[in-house]
């Protein structure tokens, strides 16, 4: 008896320790962009908020309103740094689902000549890091004009995304069998048509995995976003969030509030729809 | 000649457009990129850019700025991976058992995981603030600390901060790669190894440990890539200094090509960066397939 009582205190002991260490910072920073500067340069930090206020968020949002006198240019571009990285970020997700729905199927159904070569090199893409290619971008798209717009973003971000689509999907799409594919197909069913209706609603799981995932690859992206975009027309939160610290008069209260704004839709992603992420990571993340 | 089935031509026209999208916008930049790395390319200087061979990899890994940055990669890659791996079973072993709240401390683990890296450089940052951050009024109040500590301001203190930061974001992620490998494992494992006698001790050294070795090493593969690539950190928290002590290789290969235009350098670096993440992805592979087969 003793000794499981001993087993959960040492259980939760343990849990509690490193749920503090991993909630902890981020929910500091969700406070302190309530907090009134006077008292953010407390000492010791206030802790709890005595009087919550919503300035820092005005400040951004509503600058004729939450502005007193004092300019920071960084943050009135913010509402358009978030319009960016929503629309970067969809079409991404809406690009990622079109592109790796066949190549999954196609990998997962067919015995081809090449097929581990393609699945080879497909998780070999899936390697490359961001930093390789950001010179050759940085030419290309100096070169066309391209720089500084969302598809300067939205090209790389195509295969720094899609490998891990494919294999997300392709992990769902081998579990299902092809004989409900064939029965539908016997029943006068083209095979479009079996995909649509037989493979797709099963691998919807697979598919919300793999839509959260592009959609917070492409949303927490910095080093491409950051070297391929110059202003406002392309610049991401994430980069607008880093540029934030050459400010030079930056109340504490608004560099607070730039990291709870721009990690806030990943955030919520991931607590809601924490299962299927979940999911998804360990079947694609495992089996490649 | 051979003659396409109807199958595998399908098979084809489905696979194409993914292939060619990956092969245009990352295969063809990759090659480029090489191309770049045999040029005396700095942006700066007019072109046409003359074609110097290998001379960019040898003036690289000569130089000074390399090899301290390399120790300083090698460093924090074995800081934060080790304590990845270590901290992420422990987390693991935990949400594997069952108790009151297990849903709600597993959708809230996975968010320093899931923000960008950036946030996490920022929140850090502000934490380990010199005047106004939480570590100091925290240390300061449980008495541990009499005045106020320069986190990041100090050589001796600044990577190992930046360590903390990593590790935070990374801890999600690997503990639930290693959650995942440990529902696998069948109950009746435990069961007959209590029947003949088993301590938890012997059974978690002979049955969870060897059983994980595929999840374990994904863990040590997707950090180690992850630890020796980081930039967004050292640019938010410390932007390389105090006195170059955070000077990642990421760093100063961002360095080279964006501060002084040096392309053909920066090209180089990466490279180097891209070889030095599959050698040692390659190495665990080997070391941890291997083992198994006896």
């Amino acid at each position: 008896m003793a000794k499981i009582v001993v087993r959960k205190l040492v259980l939760y002991g343990a849990l509690l320790a490193i749920m503090f260490f991993l909630i902890g910072p981020y929910l500091w920073v969700i406070i302190c962009s309530v907090q009134k500067e006077a008292d953010l340069i407390s000492k010791p930090p206030r802790w709890i908020p005595t009087e919550p206020t919503l300035q820092n968020y005005l400040l951004v949002f509503l600058p004729e309103v939450g502005k007193k006198g004092q300019l920071i240019v960084s943050v009135e571009k913010m509402p358009r740094g978030m319009l960016n990285s929503t629309i970067v970020a969809l079409t991404i997700v809406v690009l990622n689902i079109f592109l790796a729905i066949p190549a999954a199927y196609s990998l997962s159904r067919f015995r081809f000549k090449g097929s581990r070569t393609v699945s080879l090199f497909i998780i070999a893409t899936r390697m490359i890091p961001s930093v390789a290619v950001v010179i050759p971008y940085f030419i290309i798209l100096k070169t066309t004009g391209l720089l500084d717009t969302l598809l300067a973003l939205i090209l790389p971000y195509i295969p720094y995304t899609l490998p891990f689509t494919i294999w997300i999907l392709h992990g769902y799409f081998v579990t299902i069998s092809p004989d409900l594919e064939e029965a539908a197909m016997i029943d006068g069913c083209s095979r479009l048509g079996a995909i649509i209706r037989i493979m797709i609603p099963v691998a919807v799981p697979g598919l919300v995995a793999a839509a959260i995932y592009a959609f917070m690859s492409s949303w927490n992206e910095f080093i491409l976003a950051f070297v391929l975009t110059t202003s406002e027309n392309a610049q991401t939160m994430p980069v607008m969030a880093a540029m934030i610290i050459n400010e030079i008069y930056l109340p504490f209260g608004v560099l607070n509030t730039a990291a709870v704004l721009t990690s806030i839709p990943p955030a919520i992603l991931a607590v809601f729809l924490q299962r299927y992420l979940v999911q998804g990571l360990t079947r694609g993340g495992v089996k490649f | 000649m051979f003659r396409l089935s109807k199958s595998e031509k399908l098979a084809y026209i489905f696979m194409l457009p993914a292939i060619f999208s990956i092969t245009i916008l990352s295969i063809y930049p990759i090659l480029y990129s090489f191309w770049l790395s045999l040029l005396d390319y700095v942006l700066t200087k007019p072109g046409p850019y003359e074609f110097v061979g290998v001379k960019n990899y040898v003036d690289v890994l000569g130089s000074d700025y390399f090899l301290r940055s390399f120790g300083i990669t090698m460093k924090f890659t074995l800081e934060t991976v080790s304590m990845e791996i270590l901290i992420g079973l422990a987390l693991a072993l935990i949400l594997n058992e069952s108790f009151k709240g297990r849903g709600v401390a597993r959708a809230l683990i996975l968010i320093p995981w899931a923000i960008p890296d950036v946030v996490a450089g920022l929140i850090w940052r502000w934490i380990f603030n010199p005047n106004y951050g939480a570590l100091n009024g925290l240390l300061y109040q449980l008495g541990l600390i009499h005045s106020y500590i320069s986190w990041l301001g100090s050589p001796s203190t600044a990577l190992e901060c930046m360590s903390v930061a990593l590790i935070w974001r990374e801890l999600p992620l690997a503990a639930f790669l290693l959650l995942a490998g440990l529902q696998s494992i069948p109950p009746e494992m435990y069961e007959s190894a209590k029947i003949d006698g088993a301590s938890s001790l012997t059974s978690f050294i002979h049955i969870t440990l060897p059983w994980l070795k595929p999840q374990v090493s994904i863990v040590l593969i997707l950090e180690t890539m992850m630890s020796i690539r980081i930039l967004s950190l050292v640019y938010v928290m410390t932007g390389g200094g105090p006195a170059g002590s955070t000077s990642v290789l990421a760093y100063y290969t961002w360095n080279e090509a964006f501060q002084y235009y040096n392309f053909g350098a920066g090209a180089t670096l990466c490279y180097i960066i891209a070889l030095l993440s599959f050698a040692f992805a390659l190495v665990y592979a080997k070391l941890l397939s291997a083992e198994s087969l006896y």
